[in-house]
């Protein structure tokens, strides 16, 4: 009996109270994603010490209200150490996302666009990253050119370009055939100048912006972790990763420090999925007019 | 050539011009896999006359729209030829060539998906100038205002996205964006297609207009009869990229002398006005391009097809004067006049 | 027959993939900035010595001759020496394999444990504050960088509660049971974080599934929800399924290399990372060209899953 009253029960469908709860994340992601825009822009002016100055006679120290997140073991204010790091680490995630996004918007298109041969290749390669695990390839790459943090985030950029190009690609083949591109060819706009940058690349880069969100937390994560293997971030730089190597070699004396660049991490990358899923929902076609 | 299988030209008017366009046995196949492939267009001979209104008429499947789309050269020509006032056009140079796109254009069947949709109305309707860089700048704008005005619509439309436009409003746009090269060749492929009736009326009447006013040259290929019927001069019936019928609008709706002209004519009350007949019903879907049948390729759907329809091609004949049909069994059925007798 | 040729089919597919990342990996060697012959003798070593040198490493070879030696080498299982303790590293990298493996296996299922059920639930329930719930809270665990996670895991259950043992257990050779308790946390960092990625994918392909007209049709006829949820639904999502997991595969291998650091266990992640440090090329190269390997294997054996699961793939 319960069967029948369950399934003519879901004939009504699964609910729609879309906007009652569910916006609470979407707005906590864009206020997020603000403060910490603002604290890359005005590092210099709420540090309150600077971040690299040594103070070896208080070394370790708990939280206080000279140092609200206490010192590190050179005695650096982390506080400081935080904003600066938010800096670095989020101009290094931006470098490597500016990379993938170089790389794999115009092979993407080339791929999709140009189809055949110019398209096996690619997606041949672009098979071949992908058959390493992302993080071990940059490890790779960043070792054998020796650590630092533009070599390391470089070679982020470019295990995360195939993720764009096989996007770019599936998008391109599909907007490749729309009418309006057959129209335009109807009266001769062929080429890069006349069709693909007028026509094709407007029409395709949407869900790269939806990507970009969340290719940017892989990287915050990738920074973070290159960092922690001291591949990333040198010395005496702060950045999210290597607050979090630092803390972690002294964490049986001041736990608590872990818990900061990690909750920093965790939230930006949260807030950015987020804002990801929702600018997606938005664009969805299927959910206009709702 | 025997005298029989001439073209329709030599036979009815003697010394006539060349026509505006001409395709000769011309094929559009495509690779599909394999060896395998898809014959489109099987050895189409189709002659549009300056001035004319040629109809092309075939179901959804039969390459009515794949000839457009070779005559612009969107879909590969694999043998045959075009020709352009006589003359060859794969043999043009660069600016032969430029006067060949200029002077043909083409009004898409989907008002909507033939618009960019991140490009304004004026954008989109000044582009083929821009492409051919034709003429300064400003003067490209004024041309465009000026197609867009005599369309029909709004200096306020123009600065419009597609999705603010309503259907009717975007197919003018799309007429007006065909216009503004000044072509003596409009391709209409389903043009009024996906509009409703009212609007098909009202682009159908614009189209008219504009021809008398652009001195149009119109090619207008659709599925459905009584629109063909209601504008073009002349008209081709299509059938699985083969042209089986080729007369005057008055000959063929009056007499058509193939059964599938005959069949699709008789679903359509409202042209055969002469009359009254039994309603043809065809059975069955058009076969697959892929695997055409041999012999005539409407002998599998044909209510008076014989064993011979099967194994013989039959050619594009006169059945009467000026009026051209691929039918083995033409003069059998409908004699010299008449319709076809009910054979047992 | 169908399994022989889609199996081949399959191979044929992952041989080129395979050797195109091949030579990715050995042009990653190219980029050592400088000599590699200076890199490895030092900067006052003698000509004579890093002539020397360039003969043993093929140097002085063109660059398809040193590949294909490299090749050769690599596929009967000789992957070079350490340039430092002199070491095969193919006899490194196999006495690590192990723990790394295991490790990833115990993460898998813990990811799939979790990520499953929460995924089908989500689904079932689209669009309610339950699923609102799940999804949010799977958005903030695939948000946890997994390093940090176990940090985290270390302080609660070795620190503070010491039902685990914390970083730096011994090998899986010396005493397999400490050790496979000391895989407790790092898998479960590791799980926690697939796990919130699998359950948002496990939702989506059962939403799509649970929209689906067959779905209508089973409903119509009055068949338990569960019956249909967890038997039907489930089993149309099941490539989607097969596909996260493989995308999982490469995901954990590459976060394992880190947590292992974190955890100190001696397994490829703590290998690279050692030979990192000491600029050990060789070896770098053998565990990125392994982990590359590993990763196809699963992804053939995925693909053959695919294609067995799906009737239209023959």
């Amino acid at each position: 009996m319960t069967a029948i009253i369950v399934a003519a029960d879901s004939f009504v469908g699964p609910s729609r109270e879309r906007f009652s709860s569910g916006r609470a994340p979407v707005v906590a992601s864009y206020v997020i994603l603000a403060i910490v825009l603002a604290v890359v822009v005005s590092a210099d002016l709420i540090a309150p010490y600077d971040p690299n100055k040594q103070d070896l006679d208080a070394i370790l120290l708990g939280p206080s209200a000279a140092h609200p997140f206490g010192t590190d073991d050179l005695g650096r204010d982390l506080v400081s150490r935080m904003i600066y790091g938010t800096r670095v680490s989020v101009l290094a995630a931006g470098q490597a996302v500016a990379i993938a996004v170089l790389i794999g918007v115009p092979l993407g298109l080339a791929a999709g666009y140009v189809g055949k041969a110019a398209d096996l290749v690619i997606m041949r390669v672009v098979d071949a990253v992908m058959s390493f695990p992302a993080i071990v390839l940059a490890i790779g790459i960043t070792a054998t050119l020796g650590p630092d943090i533009t070599t390391a985030m470089t070679a982020v950029g470019v295990v995360m370009a195939p993720t764009i190009i096989r996007l770019m690609r599936a998008q391109t083949m599909s907007v490749k055939g729309a009418t309006f591109v057959e129209a335009a060819r109807s009266f001769g706009a062929r080429g890069v100048r006349r069709l693909i940058l007028p026509h094709i690349l407007p029409n395709v880069i949407q869900p790269v912006l939806v990507q970009i969100a969340i290719l940017m937390g892989f990287a915050l994560i990738a920074e973070a972790s290159l960092s922690f293997l001291q591949l990333g971030v040198q010395p005496p730089t702060a950045s999210w990763g290597s607050v979090l190597s630092r803390a972690y070699t002294f964490f049986d004396q001041t736990p608590m420090q872990i818990f900061i660049p990690g909750i920093a991490i965790a939230l930006t990358v949260f807030a950015l999925n987020i804002i990801g899923d929702d600018v997606q929902r938005r664009l969805d076609p299927k959910r206009k007019g709702r | 050539m025997s005298a029989l299988q001439k073209g329709p030209d030599e036979a009815a008017g003697g010394e006539r011009r060349a026509p505006l366009l001409e395709l000769r046995q011309v094929s559009v196949r495509y690779p599909v896999g394999g060896r395998r492939r898809l014959t489109a267009v099987d050895a189409v001979d189709l002659r549009v006359h300056e001035g004319e209104t040629l109809g092309i008429i075939g179901e959804s499947g039969s390459g009515k729209s794949t000839i457009a789309r070779a005559v612009l050269g969107l879909a590969p020509v694999s043998s045959g030829k075009l020709l352009w006032q006589g003359e060859d056009v794969s043999g043009f140079d660069r600016a032969q060539r430029r006067e060949f796109v200029q002077a043909v254009q083409m009004v898409f069947q989907d008002p909507h998906s033939a618009l960019d949709p991140r490009r304004t109305i004026a954008q989109s309707v000044r582009e083929p100038l821009d492409v051919m860089r034709r003429g300064v700048r400003g003067s490209r704008q004024e041309v465009a205002m000026q197609a867009l005005a005599d369309v029909g619509l709004t200096a306020e439309i123009a600065g419009r996205y597609p999705h603010q436009l309503s259907g009717g409003q975007k197919q003018r746009a799309n007429i007006a964006r065909a216009l503004v090269t000044r072509p003596r060749l409009l391709i209409c492929d389903e043009s009024v297609a996906a509009l409703d009736v009212a609007l098909q009326a009202e682009i159908l009447n614009l189209l008219q207009d504009l021809k008398v006013n652009y001195q149009l040259t119109i090619m207008f290929i659709s599925h459905d009869l009584s629109v063909v019927a209601h504008l073009a001069d002349r008209m081709n019936v299509v059938y699985l990229g083969q042209v089986v019928e080729d007369a005057t609008t008055t000959s063929m709706v009056d007499q058509p002398r193939h059964p599938y002209s005959e069949a699709l004519l008789s679903a359509q009350p409202h042209v055969n006005l002469h009359e009254e007949t039994n309603r043809i019903v065809l059975t069955g879907d058009i076969p697959s391009p892929l695997d055409p049948p041999p012999g005539c390729r409407f002998h599998t759907r044909c209510q008076h097809a014989i064993d011979r329809c099967a194994t013989t091609t039959p050619e594009l004949t006169e059945a009467l004067p000026d009026h051209w049909a691929a039918c083995l069994r033409t003069e059998e059925l409908y004699g010299l006049t008449g319709r076809a007798k009910e054979l047992i | 027959m169908r399994v022989l040729r889609v199996v081949g089919t399959s191979l044929l597919t992952a041989v080129p993939t395979l050797i195109l990342a091949t030579f990715i990996v050995f042009f990653m060697q190219r980029l050592i900035p400088g000599d590699p012959a200076v890199a490895l003798a030092g900067e006052y070593a003698t000509p004579e010595r890093l002539a020397e040198i360039r003969a043993d490493l093929g140097l002085d070879q063109p660059m398809l001759v040193q590949y294909w030696d490299w090749i050769r080498n690599a596929f009967t299982g000789n992957l070079g020496a350490s340039f430092l303790s002199g070491q095969p590293v193919t006899e490194q990298i196999l006495s690590r394999l192990p723990l790394t493996l295991l490790l990833t296996l115990f993460a898998l299922i813990v990811a799939v444990v979790i990520g499953l059920p929460t995924g089908v639930w989500a689904a079932q329930n689209a669009e309610s504050r339950l699923d609102r719930f799940l999804t949010t809270s799977a958005t903030l665990g695939l948000a946890m960088p997994n390093f940090w996670l176990g940090m985290m895991l270390i302080i609660v259950f070795s620190m503070g509660l010491g039902l685990f043992p914390g970083p730096g257990g011994p090998s899986l050779q010396d005493d397999p049971a400490e050790a496979l308790r000391g895989l407790v946390l790092p898998a479960m960092a590791l799980g926690l974080v697939g796990g919130a990625e699998i359950c948002r994918q496990v939702r989506s392909a059962m939403i799509e599934n649970l929209g689906a007209d067959y779905v209508r049709t089973h409903r119509a006829k009055a068949l338990p929800e569960s019956r249909i949820v967890w038997l039907h639904a489930l089993k149309n999502s099941s490539l989607p399924f097969a596909t996260i997991i493989g995308l999982q595969v490469s995901r954990l291998i590459g976060s394992a290399v880190v947590v292992e650091a974190v955890f100190g266990l001696p397994g490829l992640g703590s290998l690279v990372v050692d030979a990192t440090n000491q600029r050990d090329y060789a070896v770098i190269q053998g565990v990125v060209l392994v982990a590359a390997v590993v990763v196809l294997f699963t992804n053939t054996l995925v693909d053959i899953s695919y294609r067995l699961l799906d009737p239209r793939i023959s």
